[in-house]
């Protein structure tokens, strides 16, 4: 789990604009994974596991961030905890529909090929590929630059 | 923005200073919890020992009635992590059916079927309505199903699909549909849910659920009457449902929006249209000697392929150097040993194949987001040859 921690906190924070959202993601997943005891066939399907568990989670936290509705001026920041500036291609992937984020953060920081995420997310090749062009389309027309 | 500006944005992404701390008082919070519930459970035995007897006996009673216990989709959706769909199937808005067919060695069990919005793990639009519906796979000996003898995977021993009567098979199908179809094993049987654009629009046609092992629908797997009917052609391993939807919520206009956003191909042919349209192309293209324009395409020579049309050529220069860049992160990969000898020869070999079909015209290209993006350059069948198959199957 320690191994896997931070990737699972840059896939959470394609969803979550908040880093604490994101860390409580995390810290989700582990405890989910120290109470249901899954058993892995090897190491890849442990990973597997821990990246659909936690796009699963941050998609139901980002639906619950969103009735969260707090003017800014409530809002508390807890010491240590302040926002930082997102980077701009942060905060475009955070933009985009979770079913293209998350394709386009496996292809493009994991590195895993559109036939492996195919079968980390269950899905039909032809639909990743998909998911990556139109993904990289909205990338493109948010950030006005080319995406490669 | 490219894959070095992607990895630098999220590589400044960093757990917050006290986040094990946190976590560590969270883990302690748990076990304490769990703790007291060990000191309530004594008080509480008597009714426990009631209630655990009394789910012993259902068991029993379960085990008995039937020799196969099946998840229900509700369970299915619950098992995918997806609780408002599990509540959707519970609900008066679906339709349970547990239909079932054989297909091949297998018996496939058509679970329920519901149409919603929102319910999507994947698909955000809370505005769009979609539908799902609940498949399930055991073989018919009663062999249980494992992953060393069934591929689970989406479109690997089966593809699950909608297909509508009058309507070509490869125009309306899960994948035109933006569909997606997550799947498990469990206890011996395979739980396919599928989850597409709805197919309600389509009401006022027959809907069709095919189960079926194949990829992408084509008049190569589906033969269509001069009505419309679908059907599963005899050579292929599969099944078809039909879907009762309600004829009202069919939606016209939104078929016409569907056809004209993805630019499918509408008219559905027969076994003899095609054989039709197949013999005017073979006509057209004996007239064809030389290079030169004929009607809109243009034809050139090509040393070693012969006459090919400008687009083929386009096609299959593009490919060539997509092979090349391609081939190169394979060796790469191969030789950091992240992929096998088999798997590299094997995808090599793909490659290969599609080239030689993209110059021989038995091939096009499909989706690619622009021609520099070596990942994802495809091909697929080309029309010409798939109403070659299917003329020779007629």
């Amino acid at each position: 789990m320690e191994s896997h921690s931070r990737m699972l906190l840059r896939i959470a924070m394609t969803r979550l604009a908040s880093p604490a959202d994101a860390e409580d993601v995390v810290q989700d997943v582990f405890l989910k994974l120290l109470t249901a005891r899954p058993q892995f066939r090897d190491d890849e399907h442990e990973k597997a596991w821990l990246i659909r568990a936690t796009l699963h989670r941050a998609c139901d936290m980002a639906r619950m961030a969103e009735r969260r509705t707090l003017p800014l001026e409530d809002a508390e920041v807890l010491p240590g905890r302040e926002l930082p500036e997102p980077s701009p291609i942060l905060s475009a992937v955070q933009a985009l529909p979770a079913k293209y984020s998350a394709v386009i953060h496996l292809y493009y920081y994991e590195g895993y090929s559109i036939k492996e995420i195919a079968n980390l997310l269950r899905l039909p090749v032809p639909t990743v590929g998909t998911r990556l062009s139109r993904g990289r389309e909205r990338l493109r027309q948010i950030l006005k630059e080319d995406v490669e | 923005m490219n894959r070095q500006d992607y990895r630098a944005a999220f590589d400044a992404v960093d757990f917050s200073a006290d986040f094990e701390e946190r976590t560590l008082q969270k883990l302690a919070a748990l076990r304490q919890a769990s703790e007291k519930e060990q000191i309530i459970m004594p008080m509480n035995r008597v009714k426990k020992t009631a209630l655990l007897i009394a789910a012993a006996v259902a068991l029993l009673a379960v085990s008995v009635s039937a020799a196969v216990v099946w998840l229900t989709p509700a369970q299915v959706a619950e098992e995918l992590d997806n609780p408002a769909l599990a509540a959707a199937f519970e609900g008066k808005d679906a339709i349970v059916l547990n239909e079932t067919q054989t297909a091949g060695d297998y018996t496939v069990t058509l679970g329920g079927l519901v149409s919603g919005t929102g319910l999507s793990r994947w698909y955000e639009d809370a505005d769009e309505t979609r539908t799902y519906a609940v498949v399930s796979v055991s073989r018919t000996d009663g062999t249980p199903l494992t992953e060393d003898n069934y591929d689970i995977s989406a479109s690997g021993t089966f593809t699950v699909t909608p297909l509508v009567a009058g309507y070509p098979p490869q125009s309306v199908n899960i994948f035109s549909l933006d569909g997606s179809c997550a799947s498990f094993l469990q206890d011996g049987q395979a739980y396919y849910l599928m989850d597409t654009q709805s197919v309600e629009m389509f009401a006022d046609h027959t809907v069709y659920l095919a189960v079926y092992q194949g990829f992408v629908p084509s008049y190569s797997m589906f033969s269509a009457a001069e009505d419309g009917t679908l059907a599963m052609r005899e050579d292929v391993v599969g099944c078809m449902f039909t879907l009762p939807l309600d004829v009202n919520k069919a939606d016209p206009e939104a078929v016409d929006a569907f056809f004209q956003e993805t630019g499918l191909f509408r008219e559905l042919f027969t076994d003899e249209e095609l054989a039709a349209r197949e013999e005017e192309t073979a006509q057209e293209d004996a007239r064809i000697t030389a290079p030169g324009t004929y009607g809109s395409v243009e034809v050139i020579e090509v040393p070693g392929h012969g006459l090919v049309t400008t687009m083929q050529a386009q096609a299959a220069a593009e490919y060539e150097a997509f092979m090349e860049r391609e081939t190169a992160r394979l060796e790469q990969e191969a030789a950091a040993g992240t992929l096998s000898k088999a798997d590299y020869e094997a995808a090599v070999q793909e490659m290969a194949d599609s080239l030689a079909g993209l110059w021989d015209g038995t091939r096009s290209p499909t989706w690619h987001a622009n021609p520099d993006d070596t990942e994802i350059l495809q091909t697929q069948p080309s029309a010409a040859a798939l109403a070659e198959q299917a003329g020779s199957m007629g």
